[in-house]
């Protein structure tokens, strides 16, 4: 059904109708609606004062009424507090910025019912398109958002399918990386800390573990699955006193952990009980977080291209709004183990 | 427009088969009464053409979105995602979303925020963290966030008391003179502040608070070294006041960093100086940042209950307005760890 524009409406007062009344040019009218900072307080006094005489609406809800979006992007983000989700956000807003867009982020805090709230709220607002690290890759919602009109790029996660493009991190691989250093610096008792195993990345950095520990041939007993609630410092130090309290003979001589704010909690317990990093116990982080290269004992860790991955999402994204014959594409970035001095020589 | 239309009131009316009005108060509420089976039927028919409402039509309608917008000038810095994350917590109480908008302390960006918040009819706005002493930027925002409150919005800021809106106010001043003093009761005689710029109004209390301090209970004001607000710029700062000390035999006991990001970065600066922090050299800064109360050694700071002060400022703008502007002071609480041992 084809829509008319206008017809059988009274029209309502325009730009030109505003100008005509305050005297001034189209150009000043329209610098008091998007740039009021270039206007003199009187003038834009004037023109506001038509503009209300004459009831024009002056608000953008009118014109992305008439447009059906704003001029936004907004990225749903899992943890604003971790400092990876951060880093991930600064990528897409220098692409946002560039299309000049902005960029507004949600924080969904890891549970599902504030992110269904943002993502309810996104559409109804119209945004251009939405980057995602979601709960849960496979919720129902994210393919009613593409079936409804408004592109989605899944961030940092993968699906099974091909009708989003997604930008993620070979977590298998980071996982091979790490436990492949540690074997080559010749520890051969070592224990994978992190959870929830409901985390696909978590599931694959510890696959990656098991895969270096087989094919370097040494007995599956010897690589020690450590399980904790969740990745957070809190964790990491919880997890210290598991390993102190296992028999010496079982104890490991190193731990690859999920990520680096569980490898931080970990080298504060190890340290703050005595015990020397390195010497006692050889810690690989995963992420590279700012504060991993600041931590007591500079941090080991496997480096994900943060910024890259987020500018590659926002790149995508652009794309499927602006290009009617856009292919999905499933990026995935290869992460880098940076060697620190959790892992290097021992004092 | 791409794509396929999105589904209006209309569309839902038609495929219930039931008048636009009734469709419009069997969707969205209203006084009279929707018979039930009438009510089913159009919620049925807006759930099959995957109808939303249009959040601008509503909001133009009501004059209101569920949403407060949050500025903060750089989100991966924890100070400002824990206050974040404190407004998020008190904001989902009362049913609002949050948007929050990084503005990376570009006034450009802060502006186009503040518009599209305006233009998406935002319920409320909270900045924190621009206050820069640059006025003309200052009375820029100060003029956006008048035509917001003009249309009915509310605002609050925080820690930025030149704004015309309400604010929670941090006494960085105070909070700095009393780890100052009691830097000096540990012994400590020789100091140095690493500062952030001197337009930064933040970073420019705490080092007039420090130096207030320091200077009535030693009688001697300390030196101070500038650079970035990060910790980055600590790491500099830092490396410059070692550099400087060796060379000229000023060495200091004690440095305050004006934050705990800058902190930390000193704490980089020390040990890649052989320098060994608590021993040889005390490091204190400021905010009592979570993820750095790991660090070893662990660091003396000012905490500030940076999640009550997410709350707080929400608060402001959900509460009765009030014609004269309020202020909700905050004070901070100096926590002595391991990075300023007693002097022997």
């Amino acid at each position: 059904m084809a829509i008319t524009p206008g017809a059988g409406t009274p029209r309502s007062a325009s730009v030109k109708d505003v100008a005509a009344t305050a005297g001034v040019s189209l150009g000043t009218v329209s610098n008091v609606l998007n740039r009021p900072d270039r206007v003199s307080r009187t003038t834009r006094e004037r023109v506001e004062r038509a503009m209300a005489d004459l009831g024009f609406v002056r608000n953008e809800s009118a014109r992305s009424l008439r447009t059906g979006s704003t001029q936004s992007l907004a990225y749903v983000m899992l943890d604003a507090g971790n400092p990876f989700f951060t880093d991930v956000a600064r990528g897409i807003e220098l692409a946002a910025e560039s299309a000049g867009l902005s960029l507004f982020l949600c924080n969904s805090d890891g549970r599902s019912a504030r992110e269904a709230a943002h993502l309810a709220h996104l559409q109804q607002q119209r945004v251009q398109g939405i980057l995602i690290t979601p709960v849960d890759p496979d919720d129902p919602q994210l393919d009613q958002l593409i079936e409804r009109g408004t592109p989605v790029v899944i961030v940092d996660r993968t699906r099974a399918g091909s009708s989003f493009c997604s930008v993620a991190v070979d977590d298998v691989l980071g996982g091979r990386l790490a436990v492949e250093h540690l074997i080559d610096a010749g520890h051969k008792r070592v224990a994978y800390v992190g959870g929830p195993e409901s985390i696909g990345q978590v599931r694959d950095r510890g696959e990656g573990a098991r895969q270096a520990w087989a094919e370097a041939g040494l007995p599956p007993e010897d690589l020690i699955m450590l399980s904790c609630e969740a990745p957070t410092v809190a964790c990491g130090r919880a997890a210290g006193e598991r390993l102190v309290g296992l028999p010496a003979r079982r104890r490991p001589t190193a731990a690859f952990c999920a990520n680096d704010l569980l490898a931080l909690g970990l080298l504060q317990q190890t340290i703050s009980g005595g015990r020397t990093v390195p010497g006692d116990l050889a810690i690989v982080g995963y992420d590279d977080i700012e504060f991993a290269a600041a931590a007591a004992v500079p941090l080991t860790s496997v480096r994900q291209p943060r910024q890259d991955l987020g500018r590659r999402a926002a790149e995508l994204l652009l794309d499927e709004v602006g290009d009617p014959a856009h292919q999905h594409e499933q990026v995935v970035f290869t992460p880098e183990l940076v060697a620190r001095a959790s892992t290097l020589g021992r004092p | 427009m791409a794509g396929e239309r999105a589904a209006t009131l209309s569309d839902v009316a038609r495929e219930a088969g039931v008048s636009l009005a009734t469709a419009s108060r069997a969707l969205n509420g209203s006084d009279r009464v929707v018979r039930p089976e009438l009510q089913e039927r159009v919620l049925a028919a807006a759930s099959k053409l995957g109808y939303t409402p249009n959040a601008n039509a509503q909001a133009m309608a009501r004059g209101s979105t569920e949403t407060v917008g949050l500025l903060v000038k750089d989100i991966s810095d924890p100070y400002f995602s824990t206050i974040a994350g404190g407004l998020a917590d008190e904001a989902e109480k009362h049913g609002l979303l949050v948007m929050l908008c990084n503005t990376g302390g570009q006034p450009e960006r802060e502006q186009k925020f503040l518009a599209a918040l305006r233009r998406q009819r935002s319920r409320a706005i909270v900045l924190a963290g621009s206050d820069t002493a640059d006025v003309r930027h200052t009375s820029e925002v100060a003029d956006l966030l008048t035509s917001y409150l003009d249309g009915g919005g509310r605002a609050a800021a925080i820690s930025q008391p030149r704004l015309p809106v309400d604010t929670v106010v941090i006494d960085n001043h105070g909070g700095a003179k009393a780890l100052a003093e009691q830097l000096v009761g540990l012994g400590y005689r020789r100091a140095a502040v690493l500062t952030g710029p001197e337009d930064l109004l933040v970073s420019a209390e705490r080092h007039a608070g420090f130096a207030e301090g320091w200077l009535e209970a030693t009688g001697s004001k300390p030196a101070y070294v500038s650079d970035e607000f990060s910790r980055d710029g600590g790491r500099r700062a830092m490396t410059r006041l070692l550099e400087d000390g060796r060379n000229d035999g000023t060495e200091v006991d004690c440095v305050f960093a004006v934050n705990d990001l800058m902190a930390v970065g000193a704490l980089a600066a020390c040990r890649q100086a052989g320098v060994e922090v608590g021993p040889e050299l005390a490091v204190a800064g400021f905010d009592d940042i979570a993820t750095l109360r790991d660090v070893t050694p662990g660091l003396t700071t000012v905490r500030l209950p940076l999640a009550d002060i997410g709350r707080l400022a929400l608060e402001l703008v959900l509460g009765k307005p009030s014609a004269e502007l309020r202020k909700r002071s905050v004070h901070g609480e100096v926590v002595l760890r391991e990075s300023t041992p007693p002097r022997s």
